[in-house]
């Protein structure tokens, strides 16, 4: 594939630049991070790139029990980080093992997944359920909860993704992610992120995500209701399941009916359910 | 403007001229790297894999331009006086090629897997070649031949 009306290509090598000449570039000009996504776009649209290559931003550091991320870390470099290994028994570890194939995760970028926001992502539903928050850059340095880019009127035109924080978990909260797929480096035909937070009483915060439905990735707020104040037994996760496929709409595409995804949203969020729990037991124990 | 890039092919600085638009592969094969394969151009067969500053990737999926002043590592390159590689070598032992136009996808993989984990098990060699389809065997050789090549070089380390 090529771009073949790239006209322009630049790589500064500090922020405010990059922003100036994105704005300078005008409508075709794009930010570029691996390039994965918008070189197979092979889009006449695109005019101008703006490479993010020189910025920096590749790194991963842990600071206090929280994994910052640079948006410029391919996969592989964040999978094989002790950080990432450790945060929340590997479950970062287990969902990037799930995307794609190396020869991708040796290229493609955390952040260009984050910003691409294609339905069938896999990390945008795990750190959302993870409560990640993300720094953009556009002339100011502005911070906030990883939601407010896939909010409704949410838009990023001009600002650079910088920096994502998976947040410092307290003790006694596991997470767990779901993929299922018709062969082992396909896209998701659907794919759920799941946290869990308990205390003696039981559980007290639950995140729930679903995603290529196949639609992008959304919180499921009725599964997340039916989980707080119980005991996580079989019969919570149950009811829990059934919530999330009453609510999730499933549509059809190519590769499942909308009735096949809805008892996948059920056979998901169970699956993370009991891997969560299984994890709580794991460290209580 | 046709810029001009370096690459470092195969241990050798070269200028290479190229459009602004154009994919890694289609720049390494004017270069006369014939072992990076056109397949499908979508980022899912891996038959155009090269090392790119020592990590496996698609080259279709790569701009050239983005890849001025690295390293690329093509198949071309592994061949030492006349001898083949190693994972060359243990491919067609193995009976691990059939048509061919996988294999060198499957041997930058193969390199790049054994650089990192010289000792990998069979499920982490599979993990590795994820991304590399084959239309004409069944995997099981390709495999084999990584593992051979891995014992090998154990062998001759320990030596
Ligand atoms: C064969 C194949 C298989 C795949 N399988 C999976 C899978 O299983 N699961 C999954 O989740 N994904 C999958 N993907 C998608 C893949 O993860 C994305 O292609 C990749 O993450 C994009 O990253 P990039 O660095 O190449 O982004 P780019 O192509 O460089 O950019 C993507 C978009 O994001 C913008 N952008 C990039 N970085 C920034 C930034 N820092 N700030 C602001 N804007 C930015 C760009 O302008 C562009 O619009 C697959 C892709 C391929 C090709
Ligand atoms: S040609 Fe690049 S992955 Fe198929
Ligand atoms: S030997 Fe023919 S595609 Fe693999």
């Amino acid at each position: 594939m090529q771009l073949t009306h790239l006209r322009s290509y630049a790589r500064p090598i500090d922020l405010e630049s990059a922003v100036e000449l994105l704005s300078e570039g005008g409508r075709g000009t794009r930010l570029m991070a691996a390039g994965t996504d918008l070189v197979l776009s092979g889009s006449d649209e695109i005019t101008g790139l703006v490479d993010l290559g020189g910025l920096n931003l590749a790194y991963v550091e842990e600071r206090d029990g929280a994994v910052a991320i640079g948006a410029m870390t391919t996969f592989t470099e964040l999978l094989e980080h002790p950080a990432a290994t450790g945060y929340l028994d590997g479950v970062v570890v287990e969902m990037l093992r799930r995307v794609g194939s190396p020869l991708l995760r040796n290229v493609a970028t955390v952040g260009g997944n984050l910003v691409r926001k294609q339905p069938w992502s896999d990390v945008i539903p795990l750190f959302r359920a993870l409560g990640a928050s993300v720094t953009l850059f556009d002339g100011d340095v502005r911070s906030g909860p990883i939601d407010d880019l896939y909010a409704e009127a949410a838009h990023l035109t001009g600002a650079i993704l910088t920096e994502i924080v998976l947040p410092s978990q307290p003790v006694g909260t596991a997470a767990a992610f779901w993929k299922f797929t018709r062969s082992a480096v396909d896209i998701a035909t659907l794919n759920c992120a799941a946290l869990i937070q308990t205390e003696e009483s039981g559980c007290i915060r639950a995140r729930v995500f679903v995603g290529a439905t196949p639609r992008l990735a959304a919180a499921v707020p009725s599964a997340e209701a039916a989980l707080v104040g119980t005991d996580l037994s079989a019969a919570a996760i149950a009811t829990a399941a059934r919530a999330a496929a009453d609510e999730v709409p499933t549509g059809d595409d190519l590769r499942a009916t909308a009735a096949y995804r809805t008892r996948l949203v059920s056979v998901g969020v169970t699956r993370c359910l009991e891997d969560a729990k299984r994890r709580l037991e794991g460290v209580t124990s | 403007m046709k810029p001009t890039i370096a690459l470092t092919i195969n241990g050798i600085q070269r200028s290479v001229e190229t459009e602004l638009g154009e994919t890694l592969l289609e720049v390494l094969r004017r270069e006369g790297m014939k072992s990076v394969k056109l397949g499908c151009d979508t980022g899912d067969c891996g038959a155009c894999a090269v090392l790119l500053d020592g990590s496996a990737v698609n080259s279709c999926m790569v701009l050239a331009v983005a890849a001025d002043g690295k390293d690329v590592d093509t198949v071309e390159g592994l061949e030492h006086d006349g001898h083949l590689h190693p994972m060359q070598q243990a491919m067609v032992d193995a009976g691990a090629v059939q048509c061919g136009f996988c294999t060198p996808g499957i041997l930058v993989s193969g390199i790049d897997l054994l650089s990192h984990n010289p000792d990998p098990t069979e499920d982490e060699v599979k993990e590795a070649l994820g991304g590399n389809l084959c239309r004409c065997t069944g995997y099981v050789k390709q495999v084999d031949a990584i593992l051979a090549t891995a014992r090998l070089q154990a062998g001759e380390t320990d030596a």
